[in-house]
């Protein structure tokens, strides 16, 4: 009988840890859920600290980042780091970028974010306001950092209401990548630096063709590695330099979408639906599409890509009536504002903005170092590229890229009418009439 | 005296066996609903910053469209999946039920849906689908049926999600509604063979009046879950698809308001008033009940 109860007992008990187990799994249907999970976590790992603290050992330092491709050259710039520092250990946390997000957030409110994490242009602006991130600015007055050796615009991006709250880590431009397999078989020349918009039209049309399932370009919705550009290069903005108006009801922006969309009507691009469903880079990795804009972010990829690593090649982006432009934007780390170890992070971060981490960085070629005497280093490793391409745009044509407070929101509407209008459901004019109409209201709200 | 203590110690025994079972739903269930009740009157920003907002998140759902046009698949994904489910999966029970070679097989194989990830069933499918490499447009084409992009077009898309949902469906309530004919006595086939019935008249004068109890579980429990349609979208539609706004379900709308656009309260304000309709129908189910279901 005695044994019987403890055996319920002990079923009840199992049951009880199952569940709280499967907590953890659990699709966070509701903030308070995911709070709460935030939460256990975060004392979870402040358990584990303290104890590595109280034993006079080591500091943990969390360091979340998003692209996996750059994990390697982090760890090596970490594991420099910890020979300098043995009391500090830094932990690194990759989350895929579709999830980077929306996981950063929650952790924020939870209090379980990292010490130590990656920020964008469109995000900065949030986060600042939002009262997670430490201002630098004091930091950056007691440290050996020179800001003039990081891109102007890129410390600028990182600015809010004039503190600064991340150093630049890497920065990225555009260019445009070609397959020299496809050109040489319909006896096409190579682009050089010199080309216009007309030249990469009419090389798109000889270079497609659809009974082989090639085309000459890829032109999809995307802002950065697209449409941006050429409404740059048109002249035209996305949003005034004052930041309370849209650009997109400028003819000049018009024209920069324009363009695009008449490549996708003459047929020399797979459909927006087609580039949905298998991106434009991976179409371009498979030769499938001849010729592809590009960031300087999918150079380590394409060089890894045995298919085509052997016939590819970049050049920069062509003229659009006798004008280039590039977007430039890069990432940057930030430090969370309660972290518990404030002189710590600050070491890390200072020790990734410094030359070591960037010609570690430089060397791997994850990408372009943001402290730019290193920058050549970079370009180097791409030696069989015209890895310059590159870095010509960030010093002759580059544009900062686009922000405001609230960019996360405006550019939902970017997205969601430019992409009817590349799947040719609306023309750019209504849908850049009504985008910018949307686009003011949000931005009237800041 | 010795009765009375014994009674005492098996309620508390009673209590303590189900507290398991209550405390979870006191904390992941009961908890949350008043929660979310309280959330959806307050505006709650990036990084909880709450607001009082009174009614204006219930103001602002009546003209927001994209609401709308998200409930207005939510109802299709519900008329498409449900009756589908249903039939197939009451045809399946049927069919496993009489000796077929290979019995068990067969009901591994059509459970087999049932207790994979939804993760990896929709990655599965997403392959299957895809507009330029996929195995269903390469089957098609040798029929000289031409492509389509089964998951980026708008006009496609919400019915190519819901084939995966039914094929996912089906096997879970075949296994309830196998179980329901299997407790149908077998007299009655008996009786019904001595008077030459077929094996169809069988099936519509003996089966499926006997069968109604389970067949009201599964319906319900079915039209629960495809108002609740969350994974399968959000796993098989990419958040930049052209298809998103045809596709989306409520929950899936709820889901990008919360923790995407960081409109905590708005999408609290959604997520009560899908409470509201579900509730209405499954009151609705309850009363129509007595018309069609049999429980001998």
């Amino acid at each position: 009988m005695k044994l019987r109860k403890i055996m319920v007992l002990f079923l009840c008990m199992s049951l009880l840890a199952a569940m709280s187990a499967g907590c953890g799994k659990s699709e966070p249907s509701n903030s308070d859920a995911a709070k709460e999970m935030a939460q256990t976590g975060e004392t979870d790992t402040a358990g584990e600290v303290s104890q590595t603290g109280s034993s006079g050992k080591q500091v943990e330092i969390r360091y979340a980042i998003w692209d996996k491709n750059q994990e390697e050259y982090l760890q090596k710039a970490a594991d420099e780091f910890m020979k300098l520092n043995p009391d500090i250990k830094i932990t690194i946390e990759v989350t895929s970028w579709d999830e980077y997000w929306t996981k950063l957030e929650v952790a924020a409110t939870g209090g379980s974010i990292a010490d130590v994490f990656w920020m964008n242009g469109p995000n900065i602006t949030k986060y600042a306001r939002g009262g997670v991130l430490l201002p630098l600015d004091d930091f950056i007055a007691n440290s050996d950092l020179d800001l003039s050796n990081y891109p102007a615009s890129l410390v600028d991006l990182y600015t809010i209401d004039g503190s600064k709250y991340a150093l630049p880590k890497d920065f990225d431009t555009i260019a445009v990548w070609y397959n020299k397999a496809i050109f040489d078989a319909a006896g096409v020349d190579y682009p050089s630096s010199d080309w216009t918009w007309e030249d990469m039209v009419e090389i798109a049309g000889r270079l497609t063709d659809t009974d082989k399932d090639v085309y000459g370009i890829a032109s999809q919705y995307n802002s950065q590695e697209g449409s941006y550009n050429t409404i740059f290069a048109n002249g035209g903005n996305v949003i005034s330099e004052d930041k309370t108006k849209s650009g997109y009801d400028s003819e000049a922006a018009k024209k920069g979408i324009q363009c695009w969309i008449d490549l996708l009507e003459k047929g020399y691009s797979p459909s927006e639906a087609s580039l949905e469903e298998t991106p434009g880079y991976i179409q371009f990795e498979s030769g499938k599409i001849a010729m592809l804009w590009g960031g300087s972010w999918r150079i380590k990829e394409f060089s890894q890509t045995e298919e085509i690593a052997d016939v590819i090649d970049c050049v920069e982006v062509p003229a659009l009536n006798g004008e280039k432009a590039s977007v430039i934007h890069g990432l940057g780390n930030c430090i969370y504002a309660n972290t518990k170890y404030p002189d710590e992070a600050g070491k890390w971060v200072e020790f990734l903005a410094g030359e070591t981490a960037n010609t570690i960085q430089a060397e791997s070629g994850a990408a372009i170092p943001a402290y730019t005497p290193t920058v050549s280093i970079w370009a180097k490793s791409y030696s069989k590229y015209n890895a310059q391409a590159y870095l010509t745009a960030a010093n002759d044509y580059s544009y900062a890229y686009p922000v405001s407070a609230n960019t996360a929101e405006w550019q939902q509407y970017e997205a969601d009418y430019l992409k009817v209008v590349f799947s040719l459901n609306m023309t750019v004019d209504e849908a850049c009439d009504k985008l910018a109409a949307e686009m003011n209201k949000v931005l009237s709200a800041e | 005296m010795a009765e009375s203590k014994n009674k005492k110690s098996d309620c508390f025994w009673g209590y303590f066996m189900i507290a398991p079972n209550m405390i979870g739903l006191g904390i992941f269930f009961f908890y949350p609903f008043f929660k979310n009740m309280y959330n959806s009157f307050y505006d709650i920003g990036a990084f909880n910053v709450t607001k009082w907002a009174g009614l204006s998140n219930y103001k602002k759902m009546i003209s927001d469209t994209v609401m709308w046009q998200s409930l207005g698949n939510t109802f299709k994904y519900v008329l498409i999946i449900v009756p589908f489910t249903l039939v197939l999966s009451l045809l399946v029970a049927v069919l496993l039920n009489t000796k077929v070679k290979g019995q068990s097989v067969f009901r591994v194989l059509y459970f087999i849906p049932a207790i994979t990830m939804t993760a990896a069933v929709a990655i599965v499918w997403r392959w299957l689908y895809n507009g330029d490499f996929g195995i269903l447009n390469y089957i098609l084409g040798l029929f000289g049926i031409p492509s389509r992009s089964w998951l980026s077009d708008p006009k496609i898309a919400l019915f190519s999600i819901s084939a995966v949902s039914i094929w996912m469906g089906v096997g879970y309530n075949m296994i309830i509604l196998l179980a329901g004919i299997q407790g149908i006595s077998g007299s009655y086939y008996e009786a019904a063979s001595i008077d030459g019935a077929g094996p169809l008249k069988k099936f519509r004068h003996i089966t499926l009046p006997l069968v109604t109890p389970t067949l009201f579980f599964v319906m319900t429990t079915s039209l629960i879950s495809a108002f609740q349609t969350f994974d399968v979208i959000y796993m098989m539609i990419n958040s930049n698809s052209i298809a998103l706004n045809s596709t989306q379900s409520v929950v899936l709308y709820f889901y990008r308001n919360a923790f995407v656009f960081s409109k905590k309260g708005y999408a609290s304000a959604i997520a009560m008033l899908l409470f509201v309709i579900i509730m209405l129908i499954t009151a609705l189910q309850m009363k129509l009940q007595k018309k069609w279901v049999n429980y001998g």
